[in-house]
């Protein structure tokens, strides 16, 4: 039979691997592709703890919850290629790939899981104005050169953006020896995980300016400082509060766009909102046979909820290996009020069991409602204490329940 | 007096009053025991999990072209105590191989407390 | 190694200042005749200055005034680099242009523009009107009227060209020397003197192709035709977008809309890239150096591209940068091609703006040819090699020449840069060429390795890390451009 080919050996396509083999897969049937020089994906460099406490109880560093699936890959004895990039896929299926041991290599694919995670948002993209020296960088790559190549970026930063790896690299270069003077945030309200504002920044007086952005870049060769504006209720900046932080280094956490090129050249269609793929309850794409899970289908916050969602889109795409096409009968998600967007985008009624559906809301509500509907009716009523667009809300469904379009609404508590 | 946190024992965030002044610590805003107990150790000894990388002192057979090792500690330590951590850790080569939570530093800052190999090198 | 002792103990029959468009292609002319040729550049790598922060057009030459420098050189020039990028291997691309009218008074403007394109030589030219200007550009306003349709005119790569033309100097046995800024020029019996702190070149001939900086490098000496006072060089700075490769083909030509005093306006283009390119505005500066972006030209730029293509994505920008061109301060508005006053052996190469790239060759030619006039000696160098070496590819070999190259070198088959699909045996052959990559920017311009939609946030830390390997530099010494922009910082309690 032709291979089930995982492309990614992050956290994502390590479960997903492993998940198909748990499936009914037989090992040698799958082809796990990774282009770094090892498996674990982001997690390798991500070396600071907080990872598996949902699966594992435990806080592990992004190492050792790489290492678990790691281990389970070598346990199930799923063969892999490192070093290797995916060039090409299209919609039947057929890829190609190069690596340096291997060379030039075309497949054609019983299932294909995408899980090639996501890229940062860049300068360019959120047009910061000024000069272009030496000393801007994305948080990410700041994050490789310290934690994996053991270099400074700078002496003195400004991160812009409370993402988690911004708040998580101004603890890491603070430790490390560097002055992190702020972190600059256009939104109201912190974009990463409560814990880490505690535990990365109000543990180093290292202050969150919420509603405030970096408006000019000064400096020739290198950053030598950014001036930082106060935004009002639209985000524009208050030419008022402008002032001047010196610098030598600013840290981008603006914002992961997940990785769809390959999908995208096989004509799976994109939800413009999660920039991801528009996928059904199996985590199926628009492409039949090429599924997407963890940051390549939707940026997550907690690498848990990657692991289960890959889980669950490698055994589906084992299921479509072994047995091929269904006939479906789909109903759409739709996202109702404060809802940003709903994933899966679509749910198969001829299924069975529960829908977990991941969804995001638009703003920070307090006593509020999720409230999920199939058309008119009623399914679910979650009283929740808080959500915020930070943090990804789920609530799973019964199939048997569903007879129309669902939507998913948050619901302000009188 | 009350001292506030933000609890994070899980990623939800509760914010934390905890009240020393009485016999007892008072602590509300809490949604869970282990919330509880780490307003209390947060408000009376605060500790932290750090990690860090150390210098791989040759090459790893396994991944050859790796520079760091990572590194954390195997229980929390005080808080106040993290740069002193740092200091050591910067000091600190480890030769390959080594596995995964193998002892690299023994005893570190505080008896019974480990710096701990994160990955196998 | 001090490049003192390599480069100052010899005299040059004729040093090139600057190695912008207009100084590689003098090396690159130059190279031809049995000369001894140094060309000195300010930045740390060829096009540094205004060569690289540009429209990246190659101009039909329908825009300047029959008569002046920019009209004779501009139709020659834009046909030069056809076929030099053909030779050398340059990504070019004759895609035409369009200016487009928007009612009656821009009408009567091409009309003018067609009269000068046919007196400056450009072939080809039409004025269209109605669905045939749409059948050409879908997505242009249903506002335009009609428009001057430029066959002739292309898109280049403006450091690519750049770059191949000083490769074949330097095979051909030019010297290069970079982060050199010559400050002063002094006559001392036979050849002349350049000086950087205390770092003498010698050299018969000057050519000063010094972009911002020329009318700096001596005082009160270059006078234009008809001008009483000394030229003088205004910085005038341009913003642009560049949106990602998803919005390619949204212009199929070069877009221009009706020409004003400040500039041929805000214009929408391909690039030989597939990207798309968006601007420039036209807004004097007080320092030649500033190539800083503000909101507000962004937003005036946005406007200007939404005029053109009213349902163009302006959120796909993947960067947004600046250029600061040499606008003459004189009545022509001419390029301003020279001797000098003071020194009867340097030749001044100063205002060279806009069609600056398209004039190029014909700039050279033009160069080459005075400095004949004012007596260095052009006999052609029979051993001229019009080559460079191959620069491989990756991205554009066929699945059969992928395989073969990595077969032959495993390198071709690790891929450091993602969005643009470079492979570390490119990088390593960017760095190593003749006048190879020095830096993170180096690397970019030669193999765009950086240059798509992450903008160098997965490859740079591992392009900074085959620099350090090959150039035998500790990691905190790669810079991204240069001496001062050391992309680390060297904690001070480290070696």
């Amino acid at each position: 039979m032709d291979k089930l080919i995982v492309i990614g050996g992050g956290p994502a396509g390590l479960a997903a691997a492993a998940s198909a083999v748990d499936a009914g897969v037989s090992p040698e049937d799958i082809l796990l592709l990774e282009r770094d020089d090892s498996l674990g994906g982001i997690l390798n460099q991500c070396i600071h703890a907080g990872f598996g406490l949902h699966i594992f109880s435990e806080e592990l560093t992004g190492p050792e919850y790489a290492s678990r699936y790691i281990d389970r890959l070598h346990e199930r004895e799923i063969p892999y290629v490192t070093d290797a990039m995916v060039l090409s896929l299209n919609a039947d299926r057929e890829l190609t790939y190069v690596s340096p041991k291997d060379g030039f290599i075309r497949l054609k694919a019983s299932a294909v899981v995408i899980a090639t995670g996501c890229r940062e948002r860049t300068r360019g993209q959120i047009m910061i104005p000024g000069t272009r020296p030496a000393g801007i960088f994305t948080a990410g790559s700041a994050q490789r050169f310290v934690n994996m190549e053991n270099k400074m970026p700078g002496k003195r930063a400004v991160i812009l953006g409370s993402g988690d790896i911004g708040l998580i690299m101004a603890r890491r270069l603070t430790l490390e020896g560097a002055k992190v003077e702020c972190v600059a945030e256009l939104m109201n309200y912190c974009g990463g995980l409560a814990r880490n504002v505690a535990q990365c920044l109000n543990d180093f007086d290292i202050p969150l300016l919420l509603s405030h952005t970096v408006t000019d870049i000064l400096g020739k060769s290198r950053v030598e400082g950014v001036k930082i504006s106060q935004v009002d209720e639209n985000r524009r900046p208050i030419p008022a509060t402008e002032k001047i932080v010196p610098c030598d280094t600013l840290l981008l956490s603006v914002g992961l766009i997940p990785e769809n090129e390959l999908a995208r050249e096989a004509g799976v269609v994109i939800d413009p909102v999660t920039g991801g793929a528009v996928v059904d309850q199996y985590n199926q794409t628009t492409a039949e046979g090429i599924f997407a899970c963890g940051n390549a289908l939707q940026v997550h916050d907690l690498v848990d909820n990657v692991t289960l969602e890959a889980e669950a889109a490698g055994a589906a795409a084992a299921r479509y290996a072994l047995s091929g096409t269904k006939t479906v009968n789909y109903v759409a998600t739709t996202p109702g009020d404060n809802v940003r967007y709903i994933v899966p985008h679509k749910i198969d009624l001829g299924g069975s069991g529960d829908v977990k559906l991941s969804f995001r809301v638009t703003s920070t509500i307090r006593g509020c409602d999720t409230v999920i509907k199939s058309g008119s009716k009623e399914l679910r009523r979650i009283r929740k204490r808080v959500v915020t667009p930070g943090e990804m809300e789920s609530a799973t469904v019964k199939i048997s329940d569903i007879d129309a379009p669902v939507s998913v609404s948050i619901e302000e508590r009188a | 007096m009350e001292q506030i946190f933000t609890c994070t024992v899980c990623p939800f965030g509760c914010e934390l009053h905890v009240d020393l002044s009485g016999d007892e610590p008072v602590v509300t805003g809490h949604a869970c025991a282990r919330g509880k107990k780490y307003g209390v150790a947060e408000a009376t000894n605060p500790v932290r999990t750090v990690t860090s990388t150390v210098l791989i002192d040759g090459i790893s057979e396994l991944h050859p072209n790796l520079k760091l090792l990572p590194v954390k500690v195997d229980k929390p330590i005080p808080k106040a105590m993290m740069f002193d951590g740092m200091r050591i850790i910067k000091t600190l080569k480890v030769a390959p191989p080594v596995k995964a939570g193998d002892i690299v530093y023994k005893d570190f800052l505080i008896p019974g407390v480990n710096l701990v190999a994160g990955r196998n090198i | 190694m001090s490049y003192d002792q390599r480069y100052s103990g010899k005299i040059y029959d004729v040093a090139v200042i600057g190695a912008g468009i207009t100084g590689s292609m003098t090396a690159y002319k130059l190279a031809k005749y049995k000369l001894s040729v140094i060309v000195l550049e300010k930045g740390s790598d060829i096009a540094s200055g205004a060569t690289k922060a540009n429209s990246a057009i190659v101009h039909a030459g329908f825009d300047a005034v029959p008569g002046t420098l920019k009209g004779k050189l501009n139709a020659d020039g834009c046909r030069q680099i056809k076929e030099i990028s053909e030779k050398l291997n340059v990504h070019y691309d004759n895609c035409g242009s369009l200016v487009c009218a928007f009612g009656e008074a821009d009408e009567r403007h091409l009309d003018l523009l067609y009269s000068r394109g046919i007196a400056n030589g450009v072939e080809g030219m039409r004025i269209i009107r109605g669905e045939e200007i749409f059948e050409l550009e879908p997505q242009l306003s249903r506002e335009c009227t009609s428009a001057l349709f430029a066959p002739t005119a292309g898109i280049v790569c403006p450091w690519g060209l750049c770059i191949a033309v000083c490769e074949a100097a330097a095979v051909n046995g030019t010297d290069f020397l970079f982060s050199y800024e010559a400050k002063k020029v002094e006559q001392r019996g036979g050849y002349l003197e350049i000086n950087s702190d205390d770092t003498p070149i010698r050299a018969r001939y000057i050519v000063n192709a010094s972009g911002l900086g020329a009318d700096l490098l001596v005082e009160n000496d270059i006078f234009p035709d008809g001008e009483e006072e000394p030229l003088r060089l205004n910085p005038r700075r341009g913003e642009y977008m560049l949106l990602d490769t998803s919005e390619g083909g949204i212009a199929k030509h070069t877009l221009f809309v009706c020409p004003s005093e400040k500039g041929k306006g805000i214009l929408v283009s391909p690039t030989v890239h597939g990207n798309v390119i968006v601007g420039p505005n036209a807004h004097e500066v007080e320092y030649r150096d500033n190539t800083t972006t503000t909101p507000e030209g962004i937003d005036e730029i946005s406007a200007g591209a939404r005029r053109l293509i009213p349902d163009i994505n302006l959120r796909a920008s993947i960067t947004e940068f600046a250029g600061v061109r040499p606008t003459p301060m004189t009545k022509a508005k001419d390029f301003v091609i020279k001797a000098s006053k003071r020194f009867p052996k340097l030749l001044h190469a100063a205002g060279i703006d806009s069609p600056g790239l398209a004039c190029g060759p014909a700039v050279a030619d033009y160069i080459v040819g005075k400095l004949g006039e004012m007596g260095l000696p052009l006999r052609p160098n029979p051993d001229f090699s019009d080559s460079r070496p191959p620069s491989p590819c990756f991205k554009a070999m066929s699945d059969e020449e992928k395989a073969a190259a990595i077969r032959e070198n495993p390198a071709f088959g690790r891929i450091i840069c993602r969005c643009e699909t470079v492979t570390e045996a490119e990088i390593v052959d960017a760095i190593t060429r003749p006048v190879g990559a020095r830096d993170l920017d180096g690397v970019k311009r030669r193999v765009r390795a950086g240059m798509g939609r992450c903008q160098g946030g997965f490859c740079s830390p591992r392009v900074t890390a085959i620099l350090s390997r090959l150039l035998h530099k500790d990691m905190y010494d790669i810079t991204k451009k240069g001496e001062g922009s050391e992309i680390l910082s060297r904690p001070d309690d480290r070696d």
